[in-house]
Protein backbone atom coordinates (compact mmCIF):
# COMPACT_ATOMS: atom_id res chain seq x y z
CA UNK A 1 0.00 0.00 0.00
CA UNK A 2 1.19 3.41 -0.77
CA UNK A 3 1.61 6.22 1.77
CA UNK A 4 -1.92 8.31 2.00
CA UNK A 5 -0.65 11.49 0.23
CA UNK A 6 0.06 8.69 -3.32
CA UNK A 7 -4.00 8.18 -3.43
CA UNK A 8 -6.89 10.38 -4.47
CA UNK A 9 -8.92 11.99 -2.13
CA UNK A 10 -12.84 13.68 -2.24
CA UNK A 11 -13.14 17.01 -2.66
CA UNK A 12 -9.30 17.77 -3.37
CA UNK A 13 -9.36 20.97 -5.43
CA UNK A 14 -9.28 22.16 -1.66
CA UNK A 15 -8.80 19.60 0.88
CA UNK A 16 -5.65 17.68 0.57
CA UNK A 17 -6.01 16.10 3.92
CA UNK A 18 -8.21 14.41 6.81
CA UNK A 19 -6.65 13.67 9.82
CA UNK A 20 -8.02 12.50 13.32
CA UNK A 21 -6.30 12.09 15.83
CA UNK A 22 -6.95 10.47 19.63
CA UNK A 23 -5.11 11.27 22.39
CA UNK A 24 -5.40 8.34 25.39
CA UNK A 25 -3.59 7.59 28.29
CA UNK A 26 -3.02 4.26 30.85
CA UNK A 27 -4.21 4.44 34.03
CA UNK A 28 -1.45 4.85 36.73
CA UNK A 29 1.43 5.79 35.19
CA UNK A 30 2.70 9.13 34.90
CA UNK A 31 1.64 11.61 31.56
CA UNK A 32 4.83 12.14 29.37
CA UNK A 33 5.24 15.49 31.10
CA UNK A 34 5.99 13.74 34.40
CA UNK A 35 7.04 10.40 33.45
CA UNK A 36 10.84 9.10 34.04
CA UNK A 37 12.53 7.05 31.85
CA UNK A 38 10.96 3.59 33.08
CA UNK A 39 7.64 4.54 33.11
CA UNK A 40 7.72 5.57 29.14
CA UNK A 41 9.48 2.15 28.68
CA UNK A 42 6.38 0.35 30.70
CA UNK A 43 4.07 2.55 28.42
CA UNK A 44 5.95 1.47 25.11
CA UNK A 45 5.65 -2.36 26.65
CA UNK A 46 2.42 -2.20 27.27
CA UNK A 47 1.37 -0.57 23.67
CA UNK A 48 3.61 -2.89 21.56
CA UNK A 49 2.57 -6.55 23.80
CA UNK A 50 -1.31 -5.19 22.85
CA UNK A 51 -0.48 -4.46 19.15
CA UNK A 52 1.23 -7.64 18.60
CA UNK A 53 -2.05 -9.36 18.78
CA UNK A 54 -3.79 -6.96 16.21
CA UNK A 55 -4.47 -8.38 13.09
CA UNK A 56 -4.29 -5.37 11.78
CA UNK A 57 -0.26 -5.26 11.16
CA UNK A 58 1.85 -2.06 12.57
CA UNK A 59 5.31 -1.90 11.59
CA UNK A 60 7.69 -0.44 14.83
CA UNK A 61 9.60 2.79 13.48
CA UNK A 62 12.59 2.76 15.55
CA UNK A 63 12.93 6.04 17.03
CA UNK A 64 16.17 6.01 18.72
CA UNK A 65 18.23 4.54 15.90
CA UNK A 66 17.30 7.09 13.09
CA UNK A 67 19.19 10.16 12.23
CA UNK A 68 17.43 13.24 12.53
CA UNK A 69 16.47 13.33 9.30
CA UNK A 70 15.04 10.30 8.90
CA UNK A 71 12.68 11.51 11.79
CA UNK A 72 11.89 15.10 10.26
CA UNK A 73 10.81 12.53 7.17
CA UNK A 74 8.18 11.56 8.85
CA UNK A 75 7.11 14.38 10.59
CA UNK A 76 6.87 15.92 6.59
CA UNK A 77 4.86 12.94 5.89
CA UNK A 78 2.48 13.66 9.15
CA UNK A 79 3.10 9.97 10.39
CA UNK A 80 4.88 11.67 13.77
CA UNK A 81 4.70 15.34 15.43
CA UNK A 82 7.65 17.60 15.67
CA UNK A 83 7.12 16.82 19.43
CA UNK A 84 8.11 13.20 19.45
CA UNK A 85 11.05 13.37 16.81
CA UNK A 86 12.61 15.85 19.43
CA UNK A 87 11.48 14.09 22.39
CA UNK A 88 14.31 13.02 25.06
CA UNK A 89 11.71 10.61 26.40
CA UNK A 90 11.64 6.72 25.12
CA UNK A 91 9.20 6.61 22.72
CA UNK A 92 8.03 4.91 19.85
CA UNK A 93 5.86 5.46 16.62
CA UNK A 94 4.27 2.15 15.50
CA UNK A 95 2.36 2.52 11.66
CA UNK A 96 0.07 0.57 10.06
CA UNK A 97 0.53 -1.58 6.99
CA UNK A 98 -1.58 0.17 4.99
CA UNK A 99 0.23 3.25 6.10
CA UNK A 100 -3.49 5.04 7.08
CA UNK A 101 -3.05 4.51 10.76
CA UNK A 102 -0.09 6.02 13.30
CA UNK A 103 -0.03 5.53 16.84
CA UNK A 104 2.72 7.79 18.88
CA UNK A 105 3.60 6.31 22.61
CA UNK A 106 4.47 9.33 24.50
CA UNK A 107 4.47 12.43 23.09
CA UNK A 108 2.27 14.65 25.18
CA UNK A 109 -0.11 11.81 26.08
CA UNK A 110 0.64 8.13 26.45
CA UNK A 111 -0.58 7.23 22.86
CA UNK A 112 -1.60 9.91 20.18
CA UNK A 113 -3.49 7.63 17.63
CA UNK A 114 -3.92 8.90 14.31
CA UNK A 115 -5.12 8.64 11.09
CA UNK A 116 -4.90 10.00 7.95
CA UNK A 117 -6.09 10.05 4.11
CA UNK A 118 -5.74 12.10 1.57
CA UNK A 119 -8.98 14.38 0.44
CA UNK A 120 -12.18 14.60 2.64
CA UNK A 121 -12.65 11.22 3.79
CA UNK A 122 -14.02 11.96 7.56
CA UNK A 123 -16.49 9.01 7.64
CA UNK A 124 -13.70 6.49 6.58
CA UNK A 125 -11.21 7.91 9.08
CA UNK A 126 -13.42 8.10 12.20
CA UNK A 127 -14.53 4.40 11.03
CA UNK A 128 -10.74 3.27 11.05
CA UNK A 129 -9.67 5.09 13.89
CA UNK A 130 -12.97 3.87 15.83
CA UNK A 131 -11.84 0.24 15.19
CA UNK A 132 -8.15 0.98 16.27
CA UNK A 133 -9.02 2.06 19.47
CA UNK A 134 -12.16 -0.19 20.52
CA UNK A 135 -9.52 -2.71 19.48
CA UNK A 136 -6.61 -1.23 22.26
CA UNK A 137 -9.02 -0.27 24.70
CA UNK A 138 -9.92 -4.29 24.94
CA UNK A 139 -6.03 -4.63 25.38
CA UNK A 140 -4.73 -1.53 27.22
CA UNK A 141 -6.30 -0.21 30.99
CA UNK A 142 -7.03 3.88 29.49
CA UNK A 143 -7.28 6.48 32.36
CA UNK A 144 -10.95 7.28 32.20
CA UNK A 145 -13.18 9.31 34.10
CA UNK A 146 -16.80 8.93 34.72
CA UNK A 147 -17.71 12.65 34.15
CA UNK A 148 -14.61 13.40 31.78
CA UNK A 149 -14.31 10.26 29.46
CA UNK A 150 -10.66 10.02 28.09
CA UNK A 151 -8.24 11.85 30.77
CA UNK A 152 -4.89 13.71 29.32
CA UNK A 153 -2.38 15.56 30.30
CA UNK A 154 -3.49 18.86 28.98
CA UNK A 155 -6.89 20.01 30.07
CA UNK A 156 -7.31 20.89 26.05
CA UNK A 157 -8.29 17.32 25.03
CA UNK A 158 -9.93 15.71 27.80
CA UNK A 159 -12.91 14.30 26.67
CA UNK A 160 -13.14 12.48 23.48
CA UNK A 161 -9.74 13.22 23.17
CA UNK A 162 -10.36 14.02 19.62
CA UNK A 163 -8.46 16.48 17.09
CA UNK A 164 -10.02 15.83 13.35
CA UNK A 165 -7.51 18.79 11.08
CA UNK A 166 -8.32 18.94 7.35
CA UNK A 167 -5.18 20.47 5.39
CA UNK A 168 -6.76 23.36 3.14
CA UNK A 169 -5.39 24.61 -0.12
CA UNK A 170 -6.76 28.26 0.45
CA UNK A 171 -4.99 30.37 -2.19
CA UNK A 172 -8.09 32.42 -3.98
CA UNK A 173 -8.99 33.17 -0.14
CA UNK A 174 -5.45 34.56 0.27
CA UNK A 175 -4.87 36.19 -3.20
CA UNK A 176 -8.51 38.04 -2.59
CA UNK A 177 -7.08 39.47 0.89
CA UNK A 178 -10.44 37.28 2.50
CA UNK A 179 -8.05 35.25 4.61
CA UNK A 180 -8.40 37.56 8.08
CA UNK A 181 -11.90 37.65 7.80
CA UNK A 182 -12.37 33.99 7.11
CA UNK A 183 -10.27 33.03 10.00
CA UNK A 184 -12.01 35.00 11.88
CA UNK A 185 -15.55 33.70 11.26
CA UNK A 186 -14.27 29.82 11.87
CA UNK A 187 -12.77 31.05 14.99
CA UNK A 188 -16.14 31.94 15.95
CA UNK A 189 -17.79 28.72 14.99
CA UNK A 190 -15.64 26.79 17.21
CA UNK A 191 -12.39 25.91 14.48
CA UNK A 192 -8.98 26.54 15.08
CA UNK A 193 -6.68 27.83 12.31
CA UNK A 194 -2.77 26.47 12.26
CA UNK A 195 -0.43 26.32 10.06
CA UNK A 196 0.94 23.39 8.08
CA UNK A 197 2.66 21.03 11.12
CA UNK A 198 0.12 22.13 13.46
CA UNK A 199 0.51 24.20 16.43
CA UNK A 200 2.89 27.08 16.57
CA UNK A 201 3.98 26.40 12.75
CA UNK A 202 3.99 28.76 9.61
CA UNK A 203 1.46 28.41 6.87
CA UNK A 204 3.41 27.60 3.06
CA UNK A 205 1.75 27.54 -0.15
CA UNK A 206 -1.73 28.97 0.87
CA UNK A 207 -1.79 25.56 3.21
CA UNK A 208 -3.90 25.61 6.70
CA UNK A 209 -4.95 23.34 8.86
CA UNK A 210 -8.44 24.01 10.58
CA UNK A 211 -9.66 21.53 13.37
CA UNK A 212 -12.09 21.61 16.24
CA UNK A 213 -11.14 24.03 19.26
CA UNK A 214 -12.74 21.72 21.95
CA UNK A 215 -12.69 18.24 23.14
CA UNK A 216 -15.51 17.59 26.01
CA UNK A 217 -19.32 18.15 26.00
CA UNK A 218 -20.11 16.36 22.17
CA UNK A 219 -20.12 13.29 21.06
CA UNK A 220 -17.78 12.53 18.63
CA UNK A 221 -20.07 12.66 15.71
CA UNK A 222 -21.36 15.84 16.84
CA UNK A 223 -17.95 17.60 16.92
CA UNK A 224 -17.04 16.03 13.09
CA UNK A 225 -20.91 17.18 12.17
CA UNK A 226 -19.98 20.64 13.34
CA UNK A 227 -16.59 20.74 11.97
CA UNK A 228 -17.91 19.59 8.57
CA UNK A 229 -20.28 22.40 8.29
CA UNK A 230 -17.46 24.67 9.24
CA UNK A 231 -15.51 23.06 6.71
CA UNK A 232 -18.09 23.00 4.02
CA UNK A 233 -18.26 26.73 4.39
CA UNK A 234 -14.43 27.45 3.77
CA UNK A 235 -14.83 25.10 1.21
CA UNK A 236 -17.69 27.06 -0.91
CA UNK A 237 -15.80 30.48 -0.30
CA UNK A 238 -12.88 29.21 -1.83
CA UNK A 239 -14.56 28.07 -5.09
CA UNK A 240 -16.35 31.18 -5.06
CA UNK A 241 -13.39 33.52 -5.16
CA UNK A 242 -11.61 30.92 -7.41
CA UNK A 243 -14.33 31.39 -9.79
CA UNK A 244 -14.59 35.69 -9.09
CA UNK A 245 -10.99 35.89 -9.62
CA UNK A 246 -10.72 33.76 -12.73
CA UNK A 247 -13.71 36.17 -14.45
CA UNK A 248 -11.87 39.35 -13.17
CA UNK A 249 -8.35 38.49 -13.81
CA UNK A 250 -8.57 35.89 -16.18
CA UNK A 251 -5.13 36.64 -18.28
CA UNK A 252 -3.25 38.12 -15.49
CA UNK A 253 -4.08 35.24 -13.06
CA UNK A 254 -3.52 32.74 -16.12
CA UNK A 255 -0.21 34.41 -17.01
CA UNK A 256 1.00 34.26 -13.21
CA UNK A 257 -0.03 30.58 -13.11
CA UNK A 258 1.52 29.47 -16.70
CA UNK A 259 5.11 31.29 -15.47
CA UNK A 260 4.96 29.41 -12.00
CA UNK A 261 4.17 26.31 -13.78
CA UNK A 262 7.37 27.15 -16.16
CA UNK A 263 9.48 28.05 -13.42
CA UNK A 264 9.07 24.33 -11.47
CA UNK A 265 9.23 22.58 -14.80
CA UNK A 266 11.86 24.31 -16.29
CA UNK A 267 14.11 25.71 -12.94
CA UNK A 268 18.32 24.71 -12.03
CA UNK A 269 17.85 25.81 -8.32
CA UNK A 270 14.65 26.10 -6.50
CA UNK A 271 14.40 26.53 -2.56
CA UNK A 272 11.65 25.13 -0.51
CA UNK A 273 9.27 28.21 0.29
CA UNK A 274 9.72 28.97 -3.36
CA UNK A 275 8.18 25.33 -4.08
CA UNK A 276 5.29 25.97 -2.24
CA UNK A 277 4.66 28.99 -3.39
CA UNK A 278 4.72 27.85 -6.80
CA UNK A 279 2.78 24.63 -6.22
CA UNK A 280 0.39 26.59 -5.04
CA UNK A 281 -0.34 28.60 -8.18
CA UNK A 282 0.04 25.23 -9.93
CA UNK A 283 -2.52 23.72 -7.81
CA UNK A 284 -5.05 26.40 -8.02
CA UNK A 285 -4.47 26.24 -11.92
CA UNK A 286 -5.49 23.08 -11.82
CA UNK A 287 -8.87 23.56 -10.29
CA UNK A 288 -9.16 26.65 -13.02
CA UNK A 289 -8.80 23.81 -15.63
CA UNK A 290 -5.67 25.84 -17.05
CA UNK A 291 -2.98 23.20 -16.58
CA UNK A 292 -4.99 20.29 -17.89
CA UNK A 293 -1.21 17.62 -17.75
CA UNK A 294 -0.74 17.34 -13.92
CA UNK A 295 -2.92 16.20 -11.02
CA UNK A 296 -3.33 17.03 -7.43
CA UNK A 297 -1.52 13.65 -6.10
CA UNK A 298 1.38 14.37 -8.23
CA UNK A 299 1.66 17.87 -6.61
CA UNK A 300 1.07 16.06 -2.98
CA UNK A 301 3.64 13.59 -3.93
CA UNK A 302 6.88 16.00 -4.79
CA UNK A 303 5.52 18.55 -2.49
CA UNK A 304 6.46 15.70 0.20
CA UNK A 305 9.11 14.20 -1.16
CA UNK A 306 11.25 17.32 -2.12
CA UNK A 307 10.69 18.37 1.70
CA UNK A 308 14.41 19.51 3.04
CA UNK A 309 14.27 16.22 5.30
CA UNK A 310 13.35 14.24 2.42
CA UNK A 311 16.08 14.94 -0.08
CA UNK A 312 18.88 14.54 2.96
CA UNK A 313 17.38 11.17 3.83
CA UNK A 314 17.09 9.96 0.65
CA UNK A 315 19.90 11.53 -1.06
CA UNK A 316 22.57 12.23 1.66
CA UNK A 317 22.58 15.53 0.88
CA UNK A 318 23.27 17.98 3.57
CA UNK A 319 23.98 21.32 1.92
CA UNK A 320 21.31 23.94 1.50
CA UNK A 321 22.09 25.08 -1.94
CA UNK A 322 22.92 20.97 -3.05
CA UNK A 323 19.30 20.18 -1.40
CA UNK A 324 17.85 23.12 -3.78
CA UNK A 325 19.42 21.57 -7.12
CA UNK A 326 18.20 18.81 -6.07
CA UNK A 327 14.72 19.63 -5.38
CA UNK A 328 14.93 21.80 -9.05
CA UNK A 329 15.71 18.45 -10.61
CA UNK A 330 13.16 16.06 -8.63
CA UNK A 331 10.42 18.97 -9.83
CA UNK A 332 11.43 18.81 -13.47
CA UNK A 333 11.24 14.80 -13.36
CA UNK A 334 8.00 14.89 -11.77
CA UNK A 335 5.92 17.51 -13.84
CA UNK A 336 7.46 17.06 -17.20
CA UNK A 337 5.72 13.71 -17.94
CA UNK B 1 -6.47 38.01 42.74
CA UNK B 2 -8.45 34.91 42.22
CA UNK B 3 -8.18 31.80 45.02
CA UNK B 4 -5.67 29.39 43.12
CA UNK B 5 -7.77 26.31 44.19
CA UNK B 6 -10.73 26.73 42.96
CA UNK B 7 -9.85 29.78 40.54
CA UNK B 8 -13.43 31.04 41.24
CA UNK B 9 -13.33 33.14 44.46
CA UNK B 10 -11.40 36.02 45.43
CA UNK B 11 -8.39 35.22 47.89
CA UNK B 12 -8.03 36.45 51.01
CA UNK B 13 -5.77 34.35 52.67
CA UNK B 14 -2.12 33.93 51.87
CA UNK B 15 0.36 31.27 52.72
CA UNK B 16 3.80 31.50 52.56
CA UNK B 17 5.33 27.63 52.97
CA UNK B 18 9.41 26.93 52.96
CA UNK B 19 10.46 23.34 52.31
CA UNK B 20 13.78 22.05 51.32
CA UNK B 21 14.81 25.85 50.90
CA UNK B 22 11.83 26.06 48.46
CA UNK B 23 9.24 28.95 49.34
CA UNK B 24 5.97 27.73 47.94
CA UNK B 25 3.43 30.63 48.15
CA UNK B 26 -0.63 30.00 48.10
CA UNK B 27 -3.34 32.40 47.63
CA UNK B 28 -6.71 31.09 48.58
CA UNK B 29 -10.39 32.24 49.85
CA UNK B 30 -11.84 31.37 53.00
CA UNK B 31 -13.35 28.51 51.98
CA UNK B 32 -11.07 26.86 50.20
CA UNK B 33 -8.65 27.50 52.99
CA UNK B 34 -10.70 25.86 55.31
CA UNK B 35 -11.34 23.02 53.63
CA UNK B 36 -7.40 22.35 52.68
CA UNK B 37 -6.99 22.35 56.44
CA UNK B 38 -4.77 25.63 56.81
CA UNK B 39 -7.60 27.33 58.51
CA UNK B 40 -10.60 25.84 61.26
CA UNK B 41 -13.75 27.03 61.01
CA UNK B 42 -13.74 29.53 63.84
CA UNK B 43 -10.97 31.09 62.37
CA UNK B 44 -12.97 32.06 59.05
CA UNK B 45 -13.47 33.99 57.70
CA UNK B 46 -11.53 37.93 58.86
CA UNK B 47 -11.21 36.88 62.26
CA UNK B 48 -7.41 37.62 64.44
CA UNK B 49 -6.77 33.87 63.85
CA UNK B 50 -6.61 34.05 60.29
CA UNK B 51 -4.31 36.65 59.94
CA UNK B 52 -2.07 35.53 62.24
CA UNK B 53 -3.70 31.58 62.37
CA UNK B 54 0.64 30.68 61.44
CA UNK B 55 1.83 32.47 64.00
CA UNK B 56 -0.68 32.51 67.39
CA UNK B 57 -1.79 28.49 66.76
CA UNK B 58 -0.11 25.59 64.74
CA UNK B 59 -2.92 25.01 62.55
CA UNK B 60 -2.97 21.14 61.99
CA UNK B 61 -0.47 20.21 58.80
CA UNK B 62 -2.18 21.39 55.45
CA UNK B 63 -2.59 18.03 53.98
CA UNK B 64 -0.50 16.62 51.27
CA UNK B 65 -3.00 15.66 48.63
CA UNK B 66 -4.66 18.35 47.97
CA UNK B 67 -1.19 20.08 47.67
CA UNK B 68 0.36 18.08 45.66
CA UNK B 69 -0.47 14.45 43.45
CA UNK B 70 0.11 11.55 45.93
CA UNK B 71 1.22 9.74 42.59
CA UNK B 72 3.14 12.07 40.79
CA UNK B 73 4.14 14.50 42.94
CA UNK B 74 2.40 17.65 40.43
CA UNK B 75 1.35 21.05 42.22
CA UNK B 76 -1.78 22.38 42.00
CA UNK B 77 -0.14 25.84 41.10
CA UNK B 78 1.41 24.19 38.41
CA UNK B 79 -1.99 22.81 37.23
CA UNK B 80 -3.27 26.01 37.51
CA UNK B 81 -0.73 27.98 35.84
CA UNK B 82 -0.09 25.64 32.66
CA UNK B 83 -3.18 23.87 32.30
CA UNK B 84 -1.15 20.15 32.45
CA UNK B 85 -1.72 17.90 34.54
CA UNK B 86 0.93 15.01 35.97
CA UNK B 87 -1.03 12.08 35.80
CA UNK B 88 -5.04 9.83 35.79
CA UNK B 89 -5.01 11.18 39.46
CA UNK B 90 -4.24 14.65 39.11
CA UNK B 91 -8.06 14.59 38.20
CA UNK B 92 -9.27 13.26 41.76
CA UNK B 93 -6.43 15.36 43.78
CA UNK B 94 -7.61 18.58 42.19
CA UNK B 95 -10.96 17.83 40.95
CA UNK B 96 -11.97 21.71 41.83
CA UNK B 97 -9.71 23.57 40.34
CA UNK B 98 -10.19 20.90 37.24
CA UNK B 99 -14.04 21.73 37.19
CA UNK B 100 -13.59 25.48 36.69
CA UNK B 101 -10.76 25.35 34.19
CA UNK B 102 -12.41 23.01 32.13
CA UNK B 103 -15.75 24.92 32.08
CA UNK B 104 -13.68 27.96 31.05
CA UNK B 105 -12.64 26.02 27.91
CA UNK B 106 -14.76 23.54 26.67
CA UNK B 107 -18.42 24.12 25.68
CA UNK B 108 -19.38 21.18 28.95
CA UNK B 109 -17.99 19.65 31.90
CA UNK B 110 -19.90 16.40 31.04
CA UNK B 111 -18.17 13.76 28.65
CA UNK B 112 -21.26 12.65 25.55
CA UNK B 113 -18.84 10.90 23.32
CA UNK B 114 -18.27 7.21 23.34
CA UNK B 115 -16.69 4.97 26.35
CA UNK B 116 -14.56 1.71 25.54
CA UNK B 117 -13.16 -0.83 27.47
CA UNK B 118 -14.20 -2.57 30.78
CA UNK B 119 -13.73 0.24 32.64
CA UNK B 120 -15.77 2.94 29.83
CA UNK B 121 -18.34 -0.05 29.63
CA UNK B 122 -18.94 0.69 33.44
CA UNK B 123 -19.38 3.95 33.47
CA UNK B 124 -21.78 3.82 30.19
CA UNK B 125 -23.56 1.47 32.44
CA UNK B 126 -23.65 3.36 35.54
CA UNK B 127 -24.68 6.80 33.91
CA UNK B 128 -27.72 4.95 32.19
CA UNK B 129 -28.96 3.29 35.63
CA UNK B 130 -28.48 7.03 37.11
CA UNK B 131 -30.72 8.23 34.41
CA UNK B 132 -33.25 5.74 34.96
CA UNK B 133 -33.42 6.51 38.50
CA UNK B 134 -34.00 9.43 38.19
CA UNK B 135 -36.81 9.00 35.47
CA UNK B 136 -38.21 6.78 37.70
CA UNK B 137 -38.14 9.58 40.41
CA UNK B 138 -40.19 12.15 38.06
CA UNK B 139 -42.61 9.39 36.78
CA UNK B 140 -43.48 8.75 40.36
CA UNK B 141 -43.92 12.25 41.58
CA UNK B 142 -46.03 13.07 38.48
CA UNK B 143 -48.52 9.87 39.56
CA UNK B 144 -47.23 8.00 35.81
CA UNK B 145 -47.47 4.42 37.78
CA UNK B 146 -47.22 2.64 34.06
CA UNK B 147 -44.40 4.15 33.08
CA UNK B 148 -42.82 3.76 36.66
CA UNK B 149 -43.44 0.48 36.65
CA UNK B 150 -41.54 -0.05 33.24
CA UNK B 151 -38.61 1.83 34.43
CA UNK B 152 -38.87 -0.29 37.67
CA UNK B 153 -38.16 -3.15 35.22
CA UNK B 154 -35.49 -1.62 32.95
CA UNK B 155 -33.64 -0.87 36.46
CA UNK B 156 -34.07 -4.49 37.84
CA UNK B 157 -32.65 -6.16 33.93
CA UNK B 158 -29.66 -3.24 33.94
CA UNK B 159 -28.91 -4.37 37.98
CA UNK B 160 -29.05 -7.88 37.29
CA UNK B 161 -26.62 -8.11 34.57
CA UNK B 162 -24.01 -5.89 36.29
CA UNK B 163 -24.32 -8.71 38.86
CA UNK B 164 -23.40 -11.02 36.28
CA UNK B 165 -21.19 -9.23 35.39
CA UNK B 166 -18.90 -8.57 38.63
CA UNK B 167 -19.93 -12.14 39.59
Amino acid sequence: MAEWFKEHGEKDDVVLSTRIRLARNLKGIPFPNKMNADDAQRGIDLVEGALEEMNYTFTKVDLPSMSQAEKQKLVEERYISPNLASSSLPCAAYISEDQKVSIMINEEDHLRIQCIYAGFEEQKALELIGRVDDYLSEKLDYAMHEKYGYLTSCLTNVGTGMRISYMLHLSATVMSGAADSVFAAVAKLGATVRGMYGEGTKSAGNLFQISNQTTLGRSEAEIAASLGETLGSIISKERELRAKLSEKKGLILEDRIMRSYAIVRSARIMQSKEMMDRLSDVRFGIGLGIIDDADYTTLNDIMICASPAHISADFGIDGAVERDVKRAEMLREALNR
Amino acid sequence: MLCSNCGVKDANFHYKHISGGQLTELHLCSDCAKELGYIKDSDAPFGLGSLFGDFLSSPKAPSQTALRCPQCSTSFDSVRRTGFLGCDKCYEVFSKPVESMLAKIQPSTVHKGKLSGADGKKIARDNTLKNLKEELKRAIIDEKYEQAAVLRDKIKELEAKEGENNG
